[in-house]
């Protein structure tokens, strides 16, 4: 059994024994082969003397228990390191940011508290998969939808709060965003309910999320002030219908208007689905066309098809795009149709994109497993542009003939107004490679950051390296930040280093 | 109500809906009449874009093992339909011949239902048509090594197939942690990767 850092053995076994009476001595996680379930399967330093593991871990199963354990943890400043499935591969899985920390694993808080369609939404714990949410809906035959990521096996609630997507309409894509009021342990053990949740016998906790005062919800996102035990989700009432069409261009420079028509469809609400751009250094081959973007509109069948026409006729204004009207989707899906659609698309969860990425006749060179690389850049053809370059410079260079197998870019609209482009760092069991991956990683964090750019969500190995690339005004945001953690969790105890924000004891001068 | 090493053993998915389902060997694509020689193995998965995986699953299926085709290697709808309701009820062993995120996915929900990958080896398909082979867990199991394999040359499968076949469940399984499967071995350009698999174990 090894020891939380700058934890006693007396003070560990006092927590251990507490945690058990607490939870049951079943529930508390202490064996070697046991806390190794808890390593990041895609860590950047697999299986090197770098790699962050955890030292135990503890499943509570409710409210109360997770107080219990949290106020033990304060009491014996034991690190705490929350997860809801550890689902979130590419981006740290599992594993603590600051080696040594006990798992908090709220798997076993696996309720589906309240489904109300005649509102459309959701309260979940955190141990609530997509899979479960879908399959709790699909057995209660209620017609709302989903939004899951890709995959479909994370948590809800993990996949909001780590600021993940979808792929469905605007605003439920957006996982943090489409979220409606909270329950929050904090690290003295006492709970807190956000927005209309504040109020005793609420009966508006999701159907109001900013409640009366300072909205707090935001401080628990890619955060260590609280443990979320609670939370609620604005779902889609099932549209009548998604219809996706396909704009392309064979000139390089027609990604500016292309962008700019696209962006103005979706600010007005007329373009409601995850568009996707293809192109740039990926295009498959000659005479295939610089860029494709598909253009995804959810709703009514009559409203589809009359938004897809002023759609069309706003693209095709530019007379070097080309307009390709794509199929018209009823939902629910026939058997015909679920076998040849993105399931994501229909809030439909699955596992495909493991397959998809993986090493198959048809995808010689893939990613495997992988971290991602995910800056947020302005949303105008002209940055696509300028990414590319810095692609072309600074990857394909470095890569050497693709020697370590980097993939991308890829240009995601997760969320209205935004542009992620995702480049993914293949992670393996050559630590030799794994090396170089992680040093192109660190350079391009900081290359990026020159020319105004930052990743929005990173492995945990990175998380210090981007949270220092937002410095303005010498880095006030990490100041502030680290002003709320020292008064909301003054022994530091929850989540140690989890984006960038470090308890005063372990800060770095 | 979850043990406390079928949960430990997640550190994964809550996420096995209660789906009802057939019993595995009952939904079985094939069933020969000599279905009682497999007993041990429940279900066999393959990637039907391999040549190899199909000729494991053709001689495997004559003998009377459930097969199940991968059209793309992705596990959701066999495991949603099959798997999944078959060790919410209790272990069975699942094999497969298939690429390597078939068996991620697969090790990932079966640590959630006490299951292990209990046999695992990969097989490397060069561009010339020549394959090496990894036995990196429970080989000794299957009365299987590389030495055989690279005897049988091309028709490794078949060697792979027999072994399969034969496996029987340990009654002193010993505990084992994660496979190799989440990451691959450094690969040159234009290479293959087939893995062949078991996962059972009994609950402990």
């Amino acid at each position: 059994m090894s020891l939380p850092p700058n934890v006693s053995q007396t003070a560990f076994d006092a927590a251990l024994k507490a945690w058990r009476q607490s939870v049951g001595g079943e529930w508390v996680f202490t064996e070697a082969a046991d806390v190794a379930l808890y390593r990041d399967a895609y860590s950047p330093f697999y299986g090197e003397p770098e790699e962050r593991v955890a030292s135990a871990a503890v499943a509570p199963a409710t409210l109360e228990e997770v107080q219990a354990v949290v106020r033990t943890a304060n009491q014996h400043r034991i690190p705490l390191y929350p997860i809801s499935t550890g689902r979130n591969l590419a981006y740290g899985g599992s594993a603590p940011v600051h080696s040594g920390s006990v798992v908090l694993d709220l798997k076993r808080m696996n309720r589906v508290i309240e489904v109300n369609e005649r509102n459309a939404y959701a309260l979940v714990e955190p141990g609530v998969s997509y899979f479960d949410l879908y399959d709790h809906i699909q057995k209660a035959k209620l017609d709302v939808w989903i939004d899951p990521p890709d995959p479909g096996w994370g948590s809800v609630i993990g996949n909001a709060l780590d600021g993940g997507g979808g792929w469905t309409a605007a605003p439920f894509r957006d996982h943090f965003g489409s979220h409606c009021g909270m329950e929050v342990v904090l690290a003295n053990g006492e709970v807190v309910r956000t927005g209309m949740g504040a109020l005793p016998n609420s009966k508006s906790w999701q159907h109001s999320r900013w409640g009366f005062g300072p909205w707090v919800d935001g401080l628990f996102r890619q955060s260590n002030f609280g443990v979320v035990t609670k939370m609620g989700f604005h779902l889609m009432p099932r549209p009548d219908a998604l219809m996706t069409s396909t704009v392309t261009s064979m000139r390089d420079e027609d990604i500016v208007p292309m962008l700019d028509v696209l962006n103005r469809l979706e600010a007005q609400h007329l373009v409601n689905g995850s568009t996707q751009i293809f192109g740039g250094p990926n295009r498959p081959g000659a005479g295939s066309p610089t860029w494709t973007i598909q253009v995804p509109i959810y709703g009514p069948e009559p409203v589809v098809r009359a938004a897809m026409d002023y759609v069309k006729a706003k693209f095709t204004a530019i007379p070097s795009l080309k307009f390709t009207e794509g199929e018209l989707f009823r939902t629910p899906l026939s058997p015909d149709a679920l076998t040849r659609v993105r399931l994501v698309n229909f809030g439909i969860p699955n596992l495909s994109t493991f397959a998809m990425l993986g090493r198959n006749p048809g995808n010689p060179d893939p990613a495997g497993g992988h971290i991602g690389f995910s800056p947020i850049v302005p949303r105008t053809g002209e940055s696509i542009l300028e990414f590319r370059r810095y692609y072309d410079e600074h990857v394909t260079k470095s890569s050497v003939g693709r020697e370590l197998g980097v993939v991308g870019p890829v240009y995601m609209t997760c969320w209205e107004r935004t542009l992620v482009c995702l480049i993914m760092f293949p992670i393996g069991r050559d630590k030799a490679r794994n090396t170089k991956v992680r040093a192109l990683f660190e350079k391009l964090v900081r290359v990026a950051a020159d020319r105004g750019w930052a990743e929005y969500r990173a492995p945990a190995a990175f998380q210090d390296l981007i949270a220092s690339t937002y410095s303005y005004n010498d880095s006030s945001l990490t100041r502030l930040r680290e002003t709320l953690k020292d008064a909301v969790d003054p022994n530091g105890i929850l989540s140690a280093g989890r984006y960038g924000v470090w308890p005063k004891h372990l800060r770095k001068a | 109500m979850t043990s406390r090493r079928e949960f430990l053993e997640v550190a994964a998915l809550s996420a096995v809906p209660a789906i009802a389902g057939t019993p595995l060997k009952a939904a079985a694509t094939t069933v020969s009449p000599q279905a009682s020689a497999f007993d041990a193995l429940q279900l066999l998965l393959f990637d039907e874009r391999y040549s190899q995986s199909r000729d494991v699953a053709t001689r495997m299926s004559r003998t009377g093992a459930a097969v199940h085709s991968l059209a793309d290697g992705d596990v959701t709808q066999v495991w949603l339909n099959r798997i999944a309701p078959a060790w919410q009820r209790g272990p069975s062993i699942v094999a497969g011949v298939t690429a390597r995120p078939a068996l991620f996915c697969l090790e990932q929900l079966a640590l959630s239902s006490g299951l292990r990958v209990v046999f695992h080896a990969e097989h490397v398909i060069h561009a010339d048509g020549s394959t090496e082979h990894s036995l990196l867990r429970g080989a000794e199991s299957l009365d299987l090594s590389s030495s055989d394999l690279n005897r049988a040359g091309a028709r490794w499968h078949a060697r792979i197939a027999d072994a399969l076949t034969r496996y029987r469940p340990s009654t002193a399984q010993s505990r084992v942690g994660r496979s190799e499967a989440a990451l691959e071995p450094f690969l040159p350009p234009r290479t293959q990767l087939l893995t062949s698999w078991i996962i059972g174990g009994d609950r402990s």
